[in-house]
């Protein structure tokens, strides 16, 4: 955990659209308001950008991510990214793009996803990894 | 003609065909050539990292090969900019990691530089204002309100883009292409579309704010630049309930290619 250089000010939250939602994020876990909440996030980075101190809450937050079982709809994104290459499968992307009158796009090998991720087809749903550095 | 690799990400090239039409359309106009990128995968967006250290090798591979065909990259949605650029910036802060991804890159036939440019379509059409104000024969009669993509302009410190509270540069392509731009409150709050995959009822509530605050400041048209802000506050308005004010979206260059005179087809708004 690298919450040394957290002091724990609160401006993080004061601009965080999860907690104006009413909710809990990385934001309310490092005021020490709650355990959990790391995956309630809608990628702003409002809270990267205001922390007064320069803490890494990105770092943060893939910590905690780590920590907290994962939601059902990263766990499908990310099996597809490792069986297709792509957050959806693309099946009907030819047609679709020929009504558009758009070339075919050529997809991507999923054998050299498979190569690249190789460590991403252990760890649903779980969430470990054999390394945690990010 | 100048040619760039058109990386569309997912989720634009799975359901926005409209946006790469009005992207190639414009750009064609300023003088770039938008490529078909053979072979992209995924830049592991906000997905992969937190389940694998493995999610660097996803961009790494996509900017290896922009760089194997010698060319630097266009994007279109936000959370692929930051992904490329992050990537660029930790590899080169980092020869070990770099090594390492390389080593992956090899058996796959790549390997990494860091030579391929990537600018997300704002920075593109911000740095050819003088060209649309000078083609902008066609000035689009809308009081458009804007949404600012979030992951193009923060972490500031990495994307060096844009003012990180306040952007302009959306703001000054909509005036060069002539059209009115309205301010309202929620103009630079998140649009909210990433709650989705953890709570409907966050991202239709954050949705809704944001349409009936523009809607409330007299805005007749959202203009978007990312597939997340269009999938929230446009194909997300379906949900909000029948008795709830419409407002128009459109994709960024698809006002500015109407401004330019291109036609309604060509910019996938027929």
């Amino acid at each position: 955990m690298n919450r040394k250089s957290c002091d724990q000010c609160g401006v993080c939250r004061e601009c965080c659209i999860v907690e104006k939602l009413g909710g809990e994020a990385i934001t309310t876990i490092l005021s020490g308001d709650s355990e959990t909440g790391a995956w309630n996030c809608a990628n702003c980075w409002k809270c990267i950008e205001s922390c007064p101190a320069g803490f890494d809450i990105y770092l943060a937050i893939i910590e905690h991510r780590r920590a907290e079982k994962a939601p059902a709809s990263y766990r499908e994104a990310l099996d597809n990214i490792c069986h297709y290459g792509y957050i959806f499968p693309m099946e009907e992307i030819d047609r679709i793009r020929e009504m558009w009158r758009l070339p075919p796009v050529r997809q991507v090998d999923p054998k050299i996803i498979r190569m690249l991720t190789r460590k991403c087809q252990l760890i649903p749903p779980d969430n470990k990894d054999d390394d945690s550095s990010v | 003609m100048e040619k760039r690799l058109l990386f569309p990400g997912c989720l634009v090239f799975a359901r926005f065909q409209e946006y790469e039409l009005a992207a190639k359309a414009v750009l064609k106009r300023l003088g770039i050539e938008l490529v078909d990128m053979d072979g992209f995968s995924c830049c592991s967006s906000s997905i992969v990292p937190p389940f694998s250290s493995d999610w660097i090798n996803l961009p790494a591979y996509n900017l290896a090969l922009a760089e194997s065909r010698r060319m630097d990259i266009v994007t279109l949605c936000g959370s692929c900019t930051r992904s490329l650029r992050l990537t660029q910036q930790q590899l080169a802060g980092d020869a070990v990691q770099l090594e390492e991804v390389n080593r992956r890159l090899a058996e796959v036939g790549l390997e990494y530089h860091g030579s391929a440019g990537v600018s997300h379509i704002i920075e593109i059409l911000a740095g050819r204002l003088d060209k649309i104000a000078a083609g902008a024969t066609r000035p689009p009669g809308y009081r458009v309100a804007l949404s600012h993509p979030c992951n193009v302009i923060r972490p500031s410190a990495a994307l060096r883009f844009d003012d990180p509270w306040k952007p302009r540069k959306m703001r000054d392509i909509v005036e060069a292409a002539g059209a009115t731009l309205v301010d309202y409150d929620l103009e630079f709050e998140c649009c909210g579309a990433t709650l989705m995959m953890v709570d409907e009822e966050w991202a239709t509530r954050a949705a809704r704010a944001k349409l009936h605050s523009a809607l409330d400041a007299g805005a007749d048209l959202m203009v978007v630049s990312c597939g997340n802000c269009f999938l929230s506050l446009g194909r997300m308005q379906d949900r909000l309930g029948p008795d709830e004010p419409e407002l128009p979206v459109m994709f960024l260059p698809q006002l500015v290619g109407l401004a330019l005179g291109i036609g309604k087809e060509a910019l996938g708004l027929s």
